[in-house]
């Protein structure tokens, strides 16, 4: 299926869920940079950006439409909540759709090195995932981590997606034993602490509290919303930056926002393009100390029934690739009351962490009542 | 088609020389690390810039450095990144942090060298050889464990 179909589907799924007609809708926003390196950026086939939608006459009623180019999808709600704050739209669609070509892609081709990869290429050293094996292999020697603590969070993930319908791995477990015998990407990280790339897209519609209450479904309310701004040194590998240094500013600006804090969380939706990122916002976010994510994060605790539920939809590396979509849709279904199978207890306020931390990203808190 | 045992193919892509990086090549192929920086503030950048993005001046310099470094840390590579390098999975990749300034990184590899695994811990003292790689002149830094332990 194209995945302008995906991003047909999922627009039209979000306006009947809340009760709205798509014609209602007069704002859009998204994050519309395509994952892979050389992408075409043909609208409609692999990327889906405004344009799509305003292309179709059924929105012959939007006002207003952003498109930020950094934050990931994150600023794109951000820009939405400022657009129905001020008055200038009233029904604003977002939307992350992602496309993933077939079979091998993102292969460095070139035979010469321009720019900063000159410095990276000649040493068979240009994917993000190396760097965040980097980043990895570092953390397992300097906190005595394993890749056996590891499982737990990676297995954890699979179990959730086992309760999600729209997982890509909904009806396949993982056990740890399966986890660990994994075939290696870029040692530490094995296949499966890789998110799975997927083509798909995800809607949702954001409104004014007022509006939101007359619409079909019980509202999630937006206490807070922040983008990631930390000043970044040049550095052949970006990634290697401090997790903490990068994350910590926006979880502080977060809880500044919504008056609360990590105890006061139900569950935590965590950013996990490749699995240790979930430990450094674990971490940065002050849900547990520097060093010690991989001790914390025990199936007791981050499992459905623990004190932290974490990814309850089975995150990036179970449900698939959306760069933090998927993260938000679930925090919106759990303090709304509607993840099903997956619901956690009390779930009155949920997180959001977007993004690696050191890549520019953002986060937000999603609330039961306003 | 041939008979003959076939050799692992290595491909790296080779730098692209330009006006920030000139210096840094011509050092590594006169057997020299040297590294840009800036004038007014000390601060050392790579890759180079073509301001200091710590003070904003303009004039940068390249000047030697020691050569001497501590593992930052490794992967091992398993999948296909490198066209030019797919003969040789799975290779390892390391980036070290000079002892000139904290995270000023350079990476370097171990692709058709024998690998030490044993010495690698982060935090490990390294330090810079120069390996050859084309027939244009270009040779790479790269950096291996030190002191060299050698068989007697």
């Amino acid at each position: 299926m194209p995945l302008g179909q995906f991003a047909r589907q999922a627009m039209e799924a979000a306006c009947a869920d809340c009760g709205i007609e798509v014609s209602d809708i007069d704002g859009l926003a998204t994050y519309a940079t395509a994952p892979n390196i050389g992408a075409r950026n043909q609208n409609g086939v692999d990327i889906i950006n405004v344009d799509f939608f305003l292309s179709d006459p059924r929105f012959k009623n939007v006002t207003w439409y952003a498109q930020p180019g950094l934050g990931l999808i994150a600023s794109a709600v951000r820009d939405a909540a400022h657009a129905l704050i001020s008055g200038s739209c009233n029904y604003a669609l977002i939307w992350r759709a992602m496309y993933t070509p077939p079979g091998t892609y993102g292969l460095y081709e070139s035979q010469t090195a321009i720019g900063d990869a000159q410095f990276t290429a000649p040493y068979g050293c240009v994917s993000v995932i190396q760097w965040h094996a980097f980043g990895y292999r570092r953390y397992l020697e300097l906190y005595g981590s394993s890749r056996e603590e590891m499982a737990a969070l990676v297995v954890n993930s699979r179990n959730n997606a086992n309760r999600n319908e729209h997982a890509y791995f909904a009806d396949r477990p993982l056990t740890e034993e399966e986890y660990l015998a994994a075939r290696m990407i870029s040692d530490p990280l094995c296949l499966f602490d890789c998110d799975v790339p997927v083509t798909s897209c995800a809607a949702l519609v954001m409104t004014t509290s007022e509006r939101a209450g007359h619409l079909r479904q019980p509202p999630a309310y937006l206490a807070a919303i922040g983008q990631q701004t930390v000043p970044r040194r040049d550095s052949i590998h970006y990634l290697l930056d401090d997790h903490i240094e990068s994350g910590q500013p926006l979880a502080a600006d977060l809880w500044r926002q919504a008056g609360l804090g990590p105890s006061d969380m139900a569950a935590a939706e965590l950013y996990d393009g490749f699995s240790p990122s979930v430990y450094y916002w674990l971490e940065a976010a002050g849900f547990c100390a520097r060093g010690e994510a991989h001790a914390f994060a025990t199936k007791e605790r981050i499992g459905l029934e623990g004190t932290l539920p974490v990814n309850t939809f089975g995150g990036s590396l179970s449900q698939g690739r959306l760069h933090g979509m998927g993260h938000i849709a679930e925090a919106a279904l759990q303090v709304s009351g509607r993840a099903g199978q997956r619901q956690v207890s009390d779930a009155g306020a949920v997180c959001v962490f977007d993004g690696s931390p050191m890549y520019r990203g953002g986060g937000l808190v999603l609330t039961r009542g306003s | 088609m041939s008979s003959e045992i076939s050799h692992p193919v290595v491909r790296r892509p080779i730098p692209e020389v330009d006006e920030l990086s000139r210096e840094f090549w011509e050092g590594a192929a006169n057997g020299l690390l040297v590294i840009q920086r800036c004038t007014a503030c000390s601060r050392f950048h790579h890759p180079p810039r073509s301001l200091c993005t710590d003070c904003g001046e303009t004039k940068q310099t390249y000047v030697p450095v020691s050569g001497e470094a501590r593992l930052w840390s490794w992967t091992v590579t398993h999948h296909k990144i490198v066209a030019g390098l797919i003969d040789v999975i799975p290779y390892i990749c390391l980036t070290v942090e000079l002892v000139e300034q904290p995270r000023l990184f350079l990476m370097s590899d171990f692709i058709g060298d024998d690998v030490p695994l044993e010495q690698f811990k982060v935090g490990c003292a390294m330090r810079v050889i120069f390996e050859p790689v084309s027939e244009g002149g270009i040779v790479l830094p790269q950096f291996r464990p030190a002191p060299v332990v050698t068989a007697s």
